[in-house]
């Protein structure tokens, strides 16, 4: 029995039906159900799918295609579920990655410190295998030191390193230091001590350590011919006197070109201040040269010619005795007074009655002339 | 007495002094005219005896510097004569000098006054 269109159409509404339901399991988070329209769309698809066998492939195919999409975003939403667990994840393992390579980083490190290490012995091994064998081939033969009993060979190891080692620290076949060498070294640690902004004492300090370090290095070593070239002077503090001696010195003559400078330019100023007060000067004291020249050639003049006097001047004509200069004072000066030619003391003493020296006149006081 | 240092200290010093009173007068020949300095002197103003007191005496300090030059009292009244001062005056400007010699007695009187506002009569 064919079915009925009613059939169908019955076999349709519960396939939608059915279909709506499947979809509305599938988007729990539509919140609203579907509307009419969509409804009806579907209605008249299914209509059709059942009329059309054509349409109805078709729509079997987009069901499929709907189906296998449905199922991927499922499988989406459930790996979408778990990306904030895979990030921490990552940074979990990230930070498990960075530990573990700081510590292979430090391991490496460490790796590389004994393979210097093992170098380095393996060289000193070698290096005293082949002393061994050089010293053997001259004719030493070693054996085990027993008990303190050293060996030739052992002696002359040591010998051979403390040849070397004396060379390398400074001494050895080389000559003696000479002073020039100290003073450097000197210099070096004032300049080396001025860097650092240290105290004098540790400027002294790092000096003597700097002219002793060969020695001491030799001392503790135990090689050398006993007591170093200067750590025997440091016994009673006879370096340290030493070098802070020469350290005076040195500044003492620092000083001493320092003041000598300092007075030579204070002398040129002064000298420069003198003679720039001689020059605005000069013509004025050429002048007056001048005058006192003209005036004394006029009153010589007068007197080698003859011609008269000019008159006396009016006041006391005394005579010194020293230097026989007639000197004429307006007021009878006192009993010691300065002979202001020859500066000698005078006392003012009346001279015997002799010949009247000449009279002024309307002079006042003019009696016998005063002498000395 | 006369020795002959002291012939040429007194000529050394005068000779300072004319200098520096050389100066003086220019500057004030440069800052009045001759119209009128002869104006001044015509009608008697005292334009030389303010001169001599600023020269001297600075504003506001007056008796100090009273005090001060008191020791040079007898070098400048021996210099300030008007035979001395007429003939700076024609040494710098001739028609200043003209109007000085002209008008003596004011210039005296000037004198006399400036010297005495400076170190009393």
């Amino acid at each position: 029995m064919k079915n009925s269109p009613s059939d169908v159409t019955q076999k349709v509404v519960g396939d939608m039906a059915r279909n709506l339901a499947k979809m509305a399991k599938a988007n729990p988070d539509t919140s609203s159900a579907p509307d009419d329209d969509v409804l009806k769309k579907v209605t008249e698809a299914e209509l059709r799918a059942a009329t059309d066998p054509e349409f109805a492939q078709q729509q079997e195919a987009r069901r499929l295609a709907l189906t296998r999409m449905q199922a991927e975003r499922e499988r989406l939403q459930s790996a979408g579920a778990s990306r904030e667990e895979i990030d921490k994840l990552k940074e979990e393992q990230r930070a498990k990655l960075e530990q573990d390579y700081k510590a292979l980083q430090e391991g490496y490190k460490t790796m590389e410190e004994e393979n210097k290490s093992l170098k380095e012995s393996l060289q000193a091994q070698s290096m005293r295998q082949m002393v061994r064998e050089e010293l053997q081939g001259l004719g030493l033969k070693g054996g085990g030191s027993s008990g303190g009993v050293r060996s030739k060979l052992d002696e002359a190891l040591d010998k051979y390193m403390a040849d070397r080692i004396d060379g390398l620290i400074g001494g050895g076949n080389q000559p003696q230091v000479t002073a020039e060498e100290v003073r450097k070294m000197i210099a070096q640690g004032i300049e080396d001590g001025n860097k650092k902004q240290s105290t004098p004492q540790q400027i002294v300090d790092s000096i003597i350590g700097l002219i002793t370090a060969g020695d001491e290095a030799k001392k503790k070593l135990g090689m050398g011919q006993g007591d170093g070239r200067y750590l025997a002077q440091t016994a009673g503090g006879g370096m340290r006197s030493d070098v802070l001696k020469i350290l005076l010195e040195d500044e003492r003559e620092r000083l001493r070109m320092q003041y000598e400078h300092e007075s030579q330019t204070e002398r040129n100023k002064h000298l420069g201040t003198l003679a720039g007060s001689v020059r605005d000067n000069m013509e004025d004291m050429i002048g007056a040269s001048r005058d006192m020249v003209k005036e004394h050639r006029e009153s010589s003049k007068g007197k080698q010619e003859g011609q008269p006097q000019s008159e006396p001047e009016e006041g006391y004509q005394i005579k010194c005795s020293l230097c026989n200069e007639v000197l004429i004072y307006p007021e009878k000066p006192a009993s010691i007074f300065d002979c202001p030619k020859c500066h000698g003391k005078l006392r003012l003493q009346e001279a015997p009655q002799g010949p009247p020296l000449p009279q002024r006149s309307g002079a006042q006081g003019s009696g016998p002339g005063l002498e000395f | 007495m006369t020795t002959r240092p002291e012939l040429f200290i007194e000529s050394y010093v005068r000779r300072v002094a004319e200098r520096q009173a050389k100066r003086y007068i220019s500057a004030f020949c440069q800052g009045m005219p001759v119209e009128e300095f002869r104006y001044a002197a015509e009608h008697d103003l005292n334009v030389v005896a303010n001169l001599l007191r600023q020269l001297l005496l600075k504003p506001g300090e007056e008796k100090a510097g009273r005090k001060k030059a008191a020791p040079y009292r007898q070098m400048v009244e021996g210099l300030a004569n008007t035979d001395t001062i007429v003939r700076l005056f024609t040494e710098v400007s001739p028609e200043h000098g003209r109007v000085a010699q002209q008008h003596r007695p004011w210039l005296e009187r000037q004198i006399r006054s400036g010297l005495a506002d400076v170190f009393g009569s």
